[in-house]
């Protein structure tokens, strides 16, 4: 912790932590904000969608990214609302190709699947 | 004016001249279309610009920036949606003369009013920028720790937010920023025994997530969605009347934005903002406010490019960002090997006058792209956002795991993206939190390396002459409510006598 004359590498960050404490202190007795709390069906979407992006993370260094990114909108463009399979799996394909040549094009290296694909 | 010369040799390079296109158009797409702002772009981008050399990547990213602050206006006036927050005020006077069928001239009023804005801040970035870093070359660190405590405490009162929210996020951002390595004894800190936060939380994911993340997950629950409303522009040349209304709030909008501009926490947002309540005061035409004003129009516009470009100069001359894009610019810097701060002039000629040479050429593109090719832009609306949303994912995906090849880096940008969406419910403005974590280690390095220079003297620390003159400063801002509550009653109570 180090004293004020010579702080330590704890000595800032133990004065971050009591501001902060300090200022939410503050927050929670005198200013309690009112909140609209979205339905369930909502919150499952946006569940959906936070869940699926670090699964594709992951995904992608084992199945690669034109196979990641597929699967990833079609999932996505079904959570937002996209009506027909026979168009998300369509876009999904165009997008998967066309987002892999944009970045290889700038010079950004991509995972590969085992299968090279 | 040899070394503007020089940048123009720079900026007008084959390489720079695209990238500055580059920049300019995809601000303008961006500043269009609301729920993608300059911030989430600017991260998402910014590892493709690994590739590219600092100066193209910061022209680039410039023009996405200042070119934003010109698209923004369109989706205000056309679709009464701000395309941008600082576009948020020409909503109020735009999309009411689009209902009176002059979308066109408001359109009009609004690009040359930017141009000329933009133009007029470039011209004082480039004399002014050069003079500040003579000056900052004689700061030491008790100068540099007061100078980056006054910009911290600007942005926490110049917040839209209450001041103790503003202050929880700075102290968060401080804390985000002090992951890793203590930069002094190189002792770990909140790192958990874990091999990836040695080198600390990325900045890059963590704007991803906060900018970009959190809006399109909003979007997608909320379900938004958004229709032109106007059809058709009416005529585009404005009328003599509409010159004689404009000119003068231009002028006005384009000082008072560049100053503000160049305060910490004050930004396009604030300058638009005052830059209207201004007109208004001071207007002889004040009924028109709210129904369709050209002064009312005209002045915030200019105000908000003129402050864009007035940002700069904190982060080209101190290495302090004014505002998160500027924040993430000074990232991207960093990440090229580049330390901004009064040493960039000379270490960097090319770089410094390549940017600002590079504004002026790209005030001119987006004047072009802005007028005869708006209706290109307009069909870019029509774009469902269910197509938009996962794009934006997709790219920040790519952004995220192309910065270290590392899917942790995602985690980071989705934590972060739901930390987002809490602010969101909440009130919280992240900007305090992107701006603290990028200097949290600067401040830190300065205090302590001051410290350590003055023996520990805390007196000799606080209290050298320009140091001192900046305490002054921060406590002249920390004290200004109760400062104008009294000077309020004080004058009240001598007019009632």
């Amino acid at each position: 912790m180090g004293g004020i004359k010579n702080p330590g590498p704890g000595f800032v960050p133990f004065l971050i932590c009591f501001s902060l404490v300090l200022f939410s202190g503050y927050l929670f007795i005198i200013e309690r904000p009112k909140v609209d709390v979205w339905s369930l069906a909502k919150l499952i979407k946006g569940a959906g969608v936070a869940a699926a992006i670090p699964i594709a993370g992951f995904a992608m260094e084992v199945v690669g990214f034109r196979i990641m990114t597929f699967f990833l909108m079609c999932l996505l463009l079904r959570l937002f609302g996209s009506p027909k399979w026979s168009i998300i799996i369509g876009l999904s394909i165009i997008i998967a190709l066309g987002v892999d040549f944009l970045f290889s094009s700038v010079g950004l290296i991509l995972p590969r699947s085992l299968w090279g694909i | 004016m040899e070394s503007l010369i020089y940048g123009f040799q720079v900026a007008l390079d084959m390489q720079n001249l695209f990238y500055c296109f580059v920049g300019t158009f995809l601000g303008t797409v961006v500043g269009m279309l609301p729920g993608l702002g300059p911030a989430a772009t600017i991260a998402i981008l910014l590892p493709t610009t690994f590739t590219l050399g600092p100066t193209p990547a910061i022209i680039m990213l410039a023009g996405i920036y200042y070119g934003a602050m010109y698209g923004g206006s369109t989706t205000s006036i056309l679709v009464n949606l701000p395309g941008e927050a600082s576009s948020v005020v020409t909503c109020f006077e735009g999309y009411q003369l689009a209902r009176k069928g002059r979308a066109g001239v408001a359109l009009f009023i609004v690009a040359i009013g930017s141009f000329i804005a933009g133009t007029f801040a470039v011209i004082l970035l480039t004399f002014l920028a050069p003079r500040l870093s003579s000056l900052v070359l004689t700061f030491g660190p008790s100068e540099y720790f007061a100078l980056m405590f006054l910009g911290l405490t600007l942005v926490l009162y110049l917040s839209t937010t209450s001041h103790a929210k503003s202050a929880v996020m700075a102290s968060a951002g401080f804390l985000l920023g002090m992951i890793g390595l203590d930069p002094v004894s190189g002792v770990q800190r909140f790192t958990y025994g874990r091999l990836t936060l040695l080198e600390g939380v990325g900045f890059v994911p963590v704007a991803m997530g906060l900018f970009g993340i959190s809006e399109v997950i909003v979007n997608a629950i909320q379900e938004k969605t958004s229709e032109i409303y106007v059809k058709s522009f009416g005529q585009f040349i404005p009328s003599r009347g509409d010159w004689t209304d404009a000119r003068w709030p231009i002028a006005r909008g384009s000082i008072l934005g560049f100053f503000v501009g160049l305060l910490p926490g004050g930004g396009a947002v604030v300058a638009s903002f005052l830059s209207y309540a201004l007109e208004k005061r001071i207007s002889k035409k004040a009924s028109e406010f709210g129904c369709g004003s050209i002064a009312g129009l005209a002045a915030p516009e200019s105000a908000n490019n003129s402050a864009a470009i007035g940002a700069f100069i904190p982060m080209l001359t101190m290495g302090i960002p004014a505002n998160a894009v500027i924040a993430l610019m000074l990232a991207a810097l960093l990440i090229h090997g580049i330390t901004p701060g009064p040493m960039l002039v000379t270490q960097h000629p090319d770089l410094f006058w390549g940017v600002i040479a590079s504004m002026y050429i790209g005030n001119v593109i987006l004047l072009i792209l802005n007028l005869p090719l708006i209706w290109v832009f307009v069909q870019l609306l029509r774009i469902p956002y269910r197509l938009l949303g996962p794009l934006i994912i997709l790219f920040c995906v790519v952004g995220a795991y192309s910065l270290n090849n590392n899917p942790y880096d995602i985690v980071i940008m989705v934590a972060a993206g739901l930390a987002g969406i809490a602010f969101r419910i909440y009130g919280f403005d992240p900007a305090p939190l992107i701006l603290s974590m990028v200097i949290a280690p600067m401040m830190e390095m300065a205090f302590r390396q001051g410290l350590i220079s003055e023996r520990g003297d805390m007196w000799t620390f606080f209290f050298k002459p320009t140091a001192f003159l900046i305490w002054i400063a921060i406590c002249l801002v920390i004290l200004s409510p109760v400062l104008s509550r009294i000077i309020y009653k004080y004058t009240t109570v001598r007019d009632k006598r």
